[in-house]
């Protein structure tokens, strides 16, 4: 029924272990589960320190998801991973669209406006993990 | 810290590869390692590397693919780059053909570096203009010097 899962994480908000839930779910389902994290989008003229700040994120971000892929092939799941630009709730239901995700799995990021990503997904259902997963 | 352009070697560079399908592709850059004299055992890095690839799509789109294993095979960190004109199936989410090939193979117990390998490689490689670099580069040299720069 759920054939591939979207997951979105925010690197700097979540903790490994809080997503075992999730690779319990995926697991479950057998389903492929495609982790994908959001940069914002970069200033027209960023400054140095602007740049700096982008950059340890995005080290930050793909050493997030690459950890989450090491435990998921630790659990035999089938895991894909994707870094895109943009405002979150809009890059997530973008991504849902095109890749053609049956379920929206996140956590309760303050950043993240559930309401606004409801809206936008559509039909695809919206799953929000606590924190205890 | 962890260095790309450390961690592969000119004759790691295959510019023009010869196979067109994914695990000929990964048996190509394997035979490329091994007779660098690299790896230890041939036949444990192709089941490390194939059961990942079994399990993950690799190809991680933009027309890049990162085949990647942490193995027994080896007891350092090592890459080998292949590069093909008419792209290669690694079931990418975007459905392209993957051109530029990045193998990694790390020892088991080495999973910090494997780590910051792998999202230091995926960050150089999200940029258009490294992509483009790569894609155009005439010489393993040229291809060690980008990488280089790209740290």
């Amino acid at each position: 029924m759920y054939r591939r899962v979207l997951c979105y994480v925010e690197a700097d908000e979540t903790r490994l272990e809080e997503l075992e839930g999730l690779l319990d779910l995926a697991s479950q389902l057998q389903s492929r589960l495609i982790v994908l994290a959001v940069l914002p989008e970069e200033p027209e003229e960023p400054t140095k320190e602007e740049k700096e700040k982008r950059d340890l994120l995005e080290d930050r971000i793909w050493n997030f998801l690459y950890q989450i892929e090491d435990v998921a092939f630790g659990r035999e799941l089938k895991i894909s991973l994707m870094l895109e630009e943009g405002k979150p709730e809009e890059t997530i239901a973008s991504v849902v669209k095109s890749y053609e995700a049956d379920l929206c799995v996140t956590f309760p990021y303050k950043e993240l406006d559930a309401e606004l990503l409801l809206q936008k997904l559509g039909p695809t259902p919206l799953l929000i993990f606590n924190q205890e997963g | 810290m962890i260095s790309i352009s450390e961690a592969i070697r000119e004759e790691g560079i295959v510019l023009d590869l010869k196979a067109q399908e994914k695990v000929a592709v990964i048996k190509e850059l394997v035979s490329v390692m091994v007779d660098l004299g690299l790896i230890q055992d041939e036949e444990t890095f192709l089941v490390d590397i194939l059961k990942r690839e079994n399990l993950e799509s690799t190809g991680i789109g933009l027309g890049v693919a990162i085949p990647h294993a942490r193995t027994t095979a080896t007891s350092e960190l090592l890459l080998a780059f292949g590069r093909s004109a008419k792209g290669v199936d690694f079931n990418s989410l975007d459905g392209k053909p993957s051109h530029l090939i990045f193998l990694i193979a790390a020892p088991e117990e080495k999973k910090s570096h494997y780590i910051m390998a792998l999202a230091r490689l995926s960050k150089i490689l999200r940029k258009e203009e490294m992509r483009t670099r790569l894609s155009k580069a005439a010489t393993p040299a040229e291809v060690m010097e980008i990488l280089k720069e790209a740290e």
